[in-house]
């Protein structure tokens, strides 16, 4: 298990690196406590109409919320440091050290940082997931599902964001794409039934937030044959390939910067 | 009327000390120790309007501290200065229009803009009119060699000609007095050449006052009369070059080749030995021994060459450091 | 006088065509801030389904201003002056004859000169999506609409000012912004109208500034019920009290900065 190895190697060196900045950790729960209170009070506000989100009691929809806090601090603790450095590995030439590299380069890229601001935030999805779980009393085939379908969505996200921030090998700036896939994912707290159609049609068949989020939920919920487990991993194998196949592509078009 | 006066001048920064670890962490929050550093100690010097001067020492010395007193930007804790007749600390316009700094490993001009937008900024923060900033733009960017590049982004550009670009940004308020760290830092030969050049031109036209720090020896010897050494915050020399020279190389560098293999220690009787590989050495010899030395080195050994140097400034310098205070 | 003005026409026309270079940047922030389109979306649905008392073109409304109160507010000057603070830019700045707070203020107004006209392509398909909805507010609400932009954004700005400046005590202060963008997304009228909120909740809130950096300007230009005389004197009175508070913090932070050796 080499690239196992690897990733522990960089996380175990990132994890170092940031033990300086333990105000940063402080900042971080403060904000992730914030962010889902405010989450929370969101989905609160609702219900207060009476609206359920297309059907969806609210510890049910609890569930959506838990899961999309886990894939927003999958973003904020591995995704984003490293998509971003993608950008700056192209504006300054230093992608060439790592087409040089005796690695895929695809998994040292996306792979080498690891970001302590992201653990609070995934505690209180974890909290939220579990505590929804509990109060729906989830069975225990589908809290496995769940856990599946995690893993899942996991991927999928990974694919996204990397087939994202692989246009930097042409457009060099990018920070900012990866950003606009954040306020995009940012909307999966909601299950998909909950909006209006047009978006419904965006979020399942444009950019599938569907399968991060509530798929997940509904599998867990029974509200889908465990069938659909095979359709979430389908989906995320194929934005996989997808993923892999355009930074192919895009390296093709890689010029190294000369200075 | 002195350009710089600084009397007893000294700079104590209070450095919070934590102990490792998380109890050492929360007492760090509840009771914060401090340790005193003197950067800078008893420092008195005055400069002249007009002078040149190069201020020594090794990293951490002090150099860049005091040059930041002298600016104005950190507040002394010890002594007084004046800079122009003005206090810096105050940093009033008038005296902000007089001087300039400039930081080798720092630059002020717009990373992603042409270089000329920079200028129109300064051109404008300055108060300079439009029809006079656009003529000492073509002045310096002639005097520098710089007209091609001026209208390309910051970043196309390569680092001596960005170096030349921030000392246009820099001096395109024509100050009196300039503040120069490490101007040509990580700078090829070339541009270093370009680089005094242009600073000595502009000396001479404005009648300018310059304090520069370098690590390359080659600008200090090529622009300062006097120079400045400081040393653990003191003021360890202040005088001119040629005297510093003298005064910590009393050595000329006798560099030997022999016909046969010469032991060290055979050698050591006559000077430092500074290299010895197979048969060429190199000799340090005390100046007012040297004849006596070269005339016995030439009768004892089988001297293929001989040739007398002064050994580099730059290793003056070092033997400065290491001696410690000046006698 | 004659130099004030030139001062600020050379500091916006160089700061614009410094945000010109980061156009493609702009745009995806910009296409980044479309969340609260998505609470729309869920809004419409249930005021569809007859859940709420506003109605859909209400909502749409409401939220296209949202949408546009909050591009016409963001800052980003704690990140600058961290960032300055950081690589030691801020001591050239200190020895220019021109406080940075004009530098900042001319990055962010010029800024706006890039990013309203990329928001044109949204206002189009706005319209084509939501046709009818957007109905010009009159003048005397879209003018006071402006000012309490206007306000919001200073108030925005100075709050960040004095976040951007703590980076000279504590690294990595700029992460406490990421606490202000929180507290605005669900506590200022992004998620829903205010008036939605419960009353306690309302009422809290109205001594915070949040509900006048967005609920106050939306609801101005939507035409939704809301008094505009005492809420802009208190949008105004927080704007000159963080004013107040950056300008302090930054006398305080010069002495720090120039003690610990700049």
């Amino acid at each position: 298990m080499r690239p196992l190895k690897l990733i522990l190697t960089f996380w175990s060196a990132a994890l170092a690196s940031q033990m300086e900045y333990r105000a940063n950790f402080v900042m971080a729960t403060i904000e992730a406590v914030l962010e889902a209170v405010g989450k929370l009070f969101g989905v609160y506000l609702f219900y207060t109409t009476g609206f359920s989100f297309g059907g969806w009691r609210w510890q049910e929809a609890l569930l959506v919320l838990g899961m999309a806090t886990l894939v927003d601090a999958f973003f904020i603790g591995v995704l984003n440091p490293n998509l971003r450095r993608i950008s700056e590995h192209v504006q300054k030439g230093t992608l060439d050290f790592v087409l040089l590299k005796p690695v895929d380069s695809q998994l040292w890229i996306t792979t080498q940082y690891f970001s302590v601001v992201g653990v609070p935030f995934f505690a209180s999805g974890l909290i939220i997931v579990i505590y929804a779980g509990l109060s729906v009393h989830l069975p225990v085939l589908g809290w496995l599902l769940l856990a599946a379908a995690a893993i899942a969505s996991l991927a999928l996200a990974y694919a996204i964001g990397f087939l994202f921030a692989s246009t930097a090998i042409w457009f060099v700036k990018v920070f900012n794409v990866v950003f606009f896939l954040n306020a995009l994912v940012w909307t999966g707290q909601y299950p998909v039934s909950a909006y209006q159609r047009p978006f419904r049609i965006f979020m399942t068949y444009v950019l599938p937030i569907y399968f991060m989020t509530t798929v997940p939920a509904e599998l867990a919920l029974s509200r889908q044959s465990p069938a659909a487990l095979l359709l979430a991993f389908g989906v995320a194998a194929i934005a996989l390939f997808a993923s892999r196949a355009f930074w192919r592509f895009a390296l093709r078009y890689y010029t190294s910067a000369s200075s | 009327m002195e350009a710089i006066s600084a009397k007893w001048l000294g700079k104590t920064y209070l450095v919070a000390v934590k102990d490792p670890g998380l109890a050492g962490t929360l007492r760090h929050f509840f009771r914060r120790r401090y340790k005193r550093i003197e950067a800078v100690k008893n420092v008195s010097f005055d400069i002249g309007e007009g002078e040149v001067v190069g201020f020594l020492g090794p990293n951490g010395a002090g150099k860049t501290t005091t040059l930041k007193m002298l600016t104005g930007l950190i507040y002394p804790s010890a002594g007084q200065v004046k800079v122009l007749g003005h206090v810096p600390f105050e940093r009033r316009p008038e005296f902000l229009k007089k001087i300039t700094l400039v930081m080798g490993n720092k630059q002020q001009l717009i990373w992603d803009l042409p270089v000329l937008d920079s200028l129109k900024i300064n051109a404008a923060v300055y108060e300079i009119p439009d029809a006079e900033a656009r003529r000492r733009i073509g002045a310096f960017a002639e005097m520098l060699d710089l007209e091609e590049v001026l209208k390309q982004p910051v970043r196309k550009l390569s680092l001596g000609q960005r170096m030349k670009a921030e000392l246009m940004a820099a001096l395109l308020h024509h100050p009196k007095l300039l503040f120069l760290d490490e101007p040509t830092l990580g700078l090829d030969v070339n541009a270093q050449v370009s680089v005094r050049a242009f600073l000595k031109a502009y000396r001479s036209q404005h009648r300018a006052t310059i304090l520069l720090t370098s690590h390359y020896m080659a600008d200090i010897a090529a622009l300062a009369e006097r120079v400045l050494v400081i040393h653990h915050g003191e003021l360890i020399f202040d005088g001119p070059l040629r005297l510093l020279v003298a005064r910590f190389a009393p050595y000329r560098e006798v560099s030997l080749e022999f016909d046969a293999q010469i032991s060290r220690d055979a050698l050591a009787a006559y000077g430092e030995v500074e290299a010895l590989e197979g048969q060429k050495a190199r000799l340090l010899v005390r100046r007012e021994k040297l004849t006596e030395t070269v005339r016995n080195l030439l009768a004892e050994f089988p001297v293929r060459d001989l040739t007398v140097s002064e050994p580099p400034v730059e290793d003056v310098i070092a033997k400065v450091f290491t001696a410690g205070r000046v006698a | 006088m004659r130099w004030l003005l030139k001062k600020a026409a050379v500091l916006l026309s160089t700061y614009h065509a410094y945000m010109l270079e980061y156009r493609g940047e702009i745009l995806f922030w910009l296409l980044s801030g479309i969340t609260p389109f998505f609470f729309m979306a869920v809004w419409m649905e249930a005021a569809g389904q007859g859940y709420t008392e506003i109605s859909t073109d209400q909502y749409a409304r409401y939220f296209f201003f949202v949408f546009l109160t909050r591009q016409l507010s963001l800052v980003w000057v704690s990140w600058n002056l961290s960032e300055s603070i950081r690589t030691g830019t801020l001591s050239f700045r200190l020895l220019q004859p021109l406080d940075p707070l004009w530098h900042h203020l001319a990055d962010h107004v010029a800024e706006r000169g890039v990013r309203v006209p990329l928001m044109v392509p949204i206002f189009i398909v706005f319209t084509l999506l939501y046709p009818g909805t957007l109905t010009w507010p009159g003048w005397e609400r879209a003018l006071l609409g402006l000012v309490a932009v206007a306000l919001a954004f200073l108030t925005n700005f100075f709050a960040s000012y004095i976040l951007g400046l703590l980076a000279l005590w504590f690294e990595d202060a700029v992460e406490l912004s990421e606490v202000w963008n929180v507290l605005i997304t669900f506590f200022s009228g992004m998620l829903a109208p205010l008036s939605l909120y419960p009353e306690t909740v309302q009422k809290v809130l109205a001594w915070t500034p949040f509900p006048y950096l967005v609920y106050l300007p939306s609801a101005l230009w939507s035409g939704m019920p809301v008094a505009a005389g005492w809420p802009l004197v208190i949008l105004l009175g927080w704007t000159l009290l963080f004013y107040l508070v950056s300008r302090g913090l930054w006398r305080l932070g010069l002495k720090h900065y120039s003690a610990m050796g700049a």
